[in-house]
């Protein structure tokens, strides 16, 4: 398929479908995180008859569906900016990845019809069903989950291909289960739901901590000192889980595609790696630092010591994200796009891996530029 | 559509409330207050209560946070607005 | 290129493509009409200080609220669907308008914003009720832009427009093409889906209030519903009454700039036929239908003297109007044409009439009825359209393969002669065997660059280190290179 790409203005190609990511993504993550929460809180308020999980598990549905129209329209963007600008790689993505991106559209109105139909709208006259009502939260949850592990499939892949090869737009491939389980995919998908409720968790708690200092009410400030201390150590726990498996995570890396590697631990894109450590490091010692002390003073310095514990693990998000996905060399940019191929360095062994073809013709391009 | 305590209604108790912020929403407990049990007949249409009045009050009880975010959205819809048609309209003169 | 199609199991990729386009049209043209309803509900609420309005309009924005992620979904999977079956053609017709969806995405994100916003704020503006209302009547305006943008795509795949649209397309403009998307039918397929969407959303709210009219509700919610009901089949009705009017014109664009539409549509040929039925039959049976149930329905609101009602003479005069549109129909298509839907629009009258006084004068069935039918019609429309016009790629021959390759990359989106494009580069000369292996083998761990900038000449030791990080190289492979790189040759 000869086809043109779009070149929008101001920035390079790349530049724009990474912004329109990271505009979905914060709002995407913190809605499946809500969403996997709120059931269990439910159903924790509905064992222990305490009123105030109920409270917070539908305050948290409710956050959800706000955030989920404008989440919903910015994440159509992304593959609509992709087709644009990367039409040859995105003809080619989505045959290998054909059902499983029909079912991830199937799983995208299960989750719509549980949350908003059976379980948002339904929370009240469910009341003396509530076993039925959190059966309908966690369908709901599920469905958010399989959502979040089909596009981890396909995310994964373009990291570490492994021997799967991108099909040609006319070839009739639509699935494989060797490059939708890829190597980095259970990696990938674990330090998500993990980094996730700990993100969540924790901006919860701050949130909740801070509007406690405003509240004059004694009961209500109760209920905010609760939601706040149960929210941190959720996000404090779920927070130290990520280490280890992104220590996995590495290591399948270092394997299956080791330029990358190579690029977070000593090439074009550590410095944003050592950034996003930094941010690790710090958010690490402001939750181990604010725990005990929320645990003995009660909660004296617990709002600020939570709303930084929130800051930093939303920046550390941040510097996660742009880890995982680390920026294009410009001048590989320059040459590639020429080609409508796959334009990271980063993945240039996703090239070698996929596509010789591909990589030859960027070389072809390379010699006639003298690099 | 018909309910007994509707989410539809979810904010009808939090009008009266001044002091409001984004963690109000995310906070907000529909139609209880303090995580208490909800407590409605379920033998009347909630709207039974509301149809009765229409509760305009005066400006200065609107929560202010509210105001500003309205406002400014409103202002970015409009303003997205009319670089949308200018578009078009210059799109129908420039390839 | 003829690129082989993923086949879709049991539907198979055209009915594939139009189930879920028609399912996206359902809940979008849906949204559409909501929006209007619940500002005109909202506006007369506050002219009124009736809150009955007020709650209606509540109630169907949170009705919209929860469908319009469905719509979002499904347009996705149609997104989806395309690419994966008719990847060349969607990635061709993507690039050829890539501004007009991008700004058309954009839209959607200032849409669910305002949506949202509007819902959710609902309680805390009483103090601010002019501003509430004038957010949720922005909702109207942002849905009609976002879908005349998709209006100009849809149109340009039935009216290209013929000697336009392939020069334009032979010129391969990229992302946005004037002549394609004002291409002949925009403006009336603009015109008819505006009045269209409001109509059918109309008529769904007001069959939504004759349904809830049918479970045991006190007096005043009934009446509340009642008034609900009477005022979005009222705004239904006069959307309505423009449609035949509008599609006349729009049909007669057909004749000249898609004539083979036309005839398929016309006298029942191609797709519009479907398992031995004329759909677009069909179609108009139930708009037939629905003129003359509503004419019947407001002939009856005159009697009962109701605040959206019109004079007797008006409702004759719109009865002997339409009368003579289909006499003008039938002159086109079939005078059997005009008769089955004369038969029909009296059918309709009576049945209106008998459900009317079967429910003491409430016109809750009626509703409920229409609201139905107006949903059939706007499906058979969408499909007896998309179904009517030839394959596109049939019919624009450029569009199977319009664009040169890349020697026309560093012109695009500048306007330029493509006379003036130099030929292609000649074809580059196949590297030796030593600058293959080193471009092959170096860059799976890092850069050429790195290479180059090393400045010893110990390539031996440096060569064998690699192969210690576990570089997959042979002796005879690793000499070669040592003996380029030591020659410092280009590589």
């Amino acid at each position: 398929m000869d086809l043109p790409v779009i070149e929008p203005p101001i920035f390079p190609r790349w530049v724009w479908i990474e912004e329109i990511t990271y505009s979905h993504i914060p709002i995407a993550t913190l809605i499946t995180a809500l969403m996997t929460v709120a059931p269990v809180f439910e159903y924790i308020g509905y064992k222990k008859n305490d009123p105030r999980y109920d409270r917070l598990a539908r305050s948290f549905i409710n956050f959800s569906l706000i955030l989920f129209s404008p989440g919903a329209a910015l994440g159509t963007g992304i593959p609509m900016w992709i087709m644009g600008t990367y039409p040859e790689f995105w003809s080619r993505w989505s045959n290998l990845f054909f059902w499983p991106l029909i079912a991830q559209f199937g799983f995208f109105i299960g989750e719509v019809v549980f949350l908003f139909f059976l379980y948002y709208l339904t929370w009240d006259r469910f009341q003396a069903k509530k076993r039925l009502h959190i059966f309908f939260g966690c369908v709901a949850a599920i469905f958010g989950l399989l959502v979040q592990i089909v596009w981890d499939a396909l995310g994964s892949y373009m990291l570490t291909p492994g021997a799967v090869a991108l099909p040609g737009v006319d070839e009739p491939v639509a699935w494989s289960a060797q490059a939708f389980f890829n190597p980095s995919f259970p990696f990938l998908f674990s330090h998500r739901f993990f980094g996730n409720i700990s993100y969540v968790m924790l901006l919860t708690g701050g949130v909740f901590a801070i509007r406690s200092l405003w509240i004059k009410d004694t009961e209500e400030r109760g209920y905010y000192n609760f939601v706040a201390r149960l929210t941190f150590t959720i996000g404090f726990f779920a927070f130290f889980a990520m280490p280890f498996i992104g220590w996995g995570y590495a290591g399948v890396i270092k394997e299956h595609a080791p330029v990358a590697f190579h690029a977070i631990m000593g090439g074009h894109v550590s410095p944003n790696f050592m950034v996003k450590m930094s941010f690790k490091s710090l958010s690490g010692i402001s939750l181990a630092s604010s725990h005990p002390v929320d645990s003995r003073r009660a909660h004296d310095l617990a709002p600020g010591l939570h709303l930084s514990a929130g800051w930093f693990s939303a920046l550390f998000v941040a510097g996660c994200q742009k880890n995982i996905h680390p920026g294009a060399d410009p001048a590989m940019v320059h040459v590639c796009s020429r080609h409508r191929g796959i334009c990271r360095l980063s993945d240039r062994r996703f090239c070698a891996g996929a596509q010789q073809k591909s990589l030859y013709r960027v070389q072809g391009d390379c010699q006639t530029r003298g690099y | 559509m018909k309910s007994n305590n509707n989410p539809e209604d979810e904010t009808i108790d939090s009008t009266g409330k001044q002091d409001m912020n984004a963690s109000t929403i995310l906070s907000e407990d529909e139609n209880n207050e303090s995580g208490k049990e909800v407590s409605q007949s379920k033998s009347s249409h909630p709207w039974e209560v509301e149809l009765g009045v229409y509760p305009l009050r005066p400006a200065a009880e609107d929560p202010k946070w509210a105001i500003r975010l309205v406002k400014s959205w409103a202002v970015i819809a409009v303003l997205s607005g009319i670089f949308v048609i200018a578009l078009l309209i210059l799109g129908f003169f420039f390839d | 290129m003829n690129p082989k199609h993923i086949e879709f199991p049991v539907l198979g990729a055209k009915w594939f493509i139009g189930f879920t386009a028609l399912s996206h049209t359902a809940v979008a043209s849906l949204a559409i009409g909501f929006a209007f309803i619940v500002t005109i509900a909202q506006i007369i609420g506050y002219l009124d200080k009736d809150r009955s309005y007020d709650l209606l309009a509540k109630r169907i924005q949170l009705f919209h609220v929860c469908i319009y992620n469905i719509g979002t979904i499904v347009a996705i999977g149609l997104v989806f669907g395309l690419s994966g079956l008719y990847p060349q053609f969607w990635s061709q017709l993507f690039v050829h308008q890539f501004w007009t969806l991008i700004l058309e995405e954009f839209l959607f994100f200032l849409l669910a914003t305002t949506l949202t916003f509007h819902y959710f704020f609902w309680d805390h503006l009483w103090g601010h009720k002019k501003l509430h209302i004038f957010l949720g009547a922005l909702l109207t305006p942002l849905f009609l832009l976002q879908f005349y943008l998709i209006n100009g795509i849809g149109g340009f795949m039935l009216t290209p427009g013929f000697q336009e649209g392939q020069a334009s397309l032979s010129q391969g403009i990229l992302g946005w093409d004037k002549q394609a998307f004002y291409n002949p039918s925009f403006l009336m397929l603009t015109l008819h889906r505006t009045f269209a969407n409001i109509s059918y959303g109309g008529f769904v709210v007001a069959g939504l209030c004759g349904a809830m009219l049918f479970r045991p509700n006190s007096g005043a919610i009934k009446a509340c519903y009642e008034k609900g009901g009477h005022l979005s089949f009222a705004v239904a009705f006069i959307a309505l009454l423009s449609l035949p009017i509008v599609g006349y014109f729009y049909s007669y664009v057909l004749k000249y700039e898609a004539n083979e539409a036309f005839v398929n549509l016309m006298w029942g040929k191609g797709d519009v036929i479907a398992g031995g039925i004329d759909w677009w039959w069909i179609k108009h049976l139930c708009v037939a239908g629905m003129l003359g149930m509503t004419l019947t329905y407001f002939w009856h609101e005159d009697t009962a003297d109701s605040r959206f009602s019109m004079p007797l003479v008006m409702i004759v005069t719109i009865g002997l109007f339409y009368l003579i549109f289909y006499m003008s129909m039938g002159m086109i298509m079939t005078w059997k044409f005009f008769w089955i839907m004369l038969a029909f629009a009296l059918i309709g009258g009576l049945l209106a009439r008998h459900l009317v006084s079967f429910h003491k004068g409430s016109p809750r069935a009626l509703y409920v009825l229409v609201g139905i039918i107006s949903f059939l019609t706007v499906m058979l429309g969408g499909y007896v359209r998309e179904a009517s016009r030839p394959r596109f790629v049939n019919r624009i021959a450029h569009y199977d393969k319009i664009y040169t390759p890349a020697e026309r990359a560093p012109y695009l989106m500048v306007d330029v002669d493509p006379r003036t494009i130099p030929p292609p580069p000649e074809a580059i000369e196949k590297p030796s065997l030593a600058v293959q292996l080193i471009r092959q083998k170096c860059i799976g761990c890092h850069t050429l660059e790195r290479v180059r900038n090393y400045r010893l000449d110990n390539w031996e030791l440096i060569v064998d280190q690699m192969r210690a990080y576990g570089l997959k190289l042979a002796t005879t492979e690793a000499e070669i290179i040592i003996t380029h790189l030591r020659e410092k040759q280009p590589y």
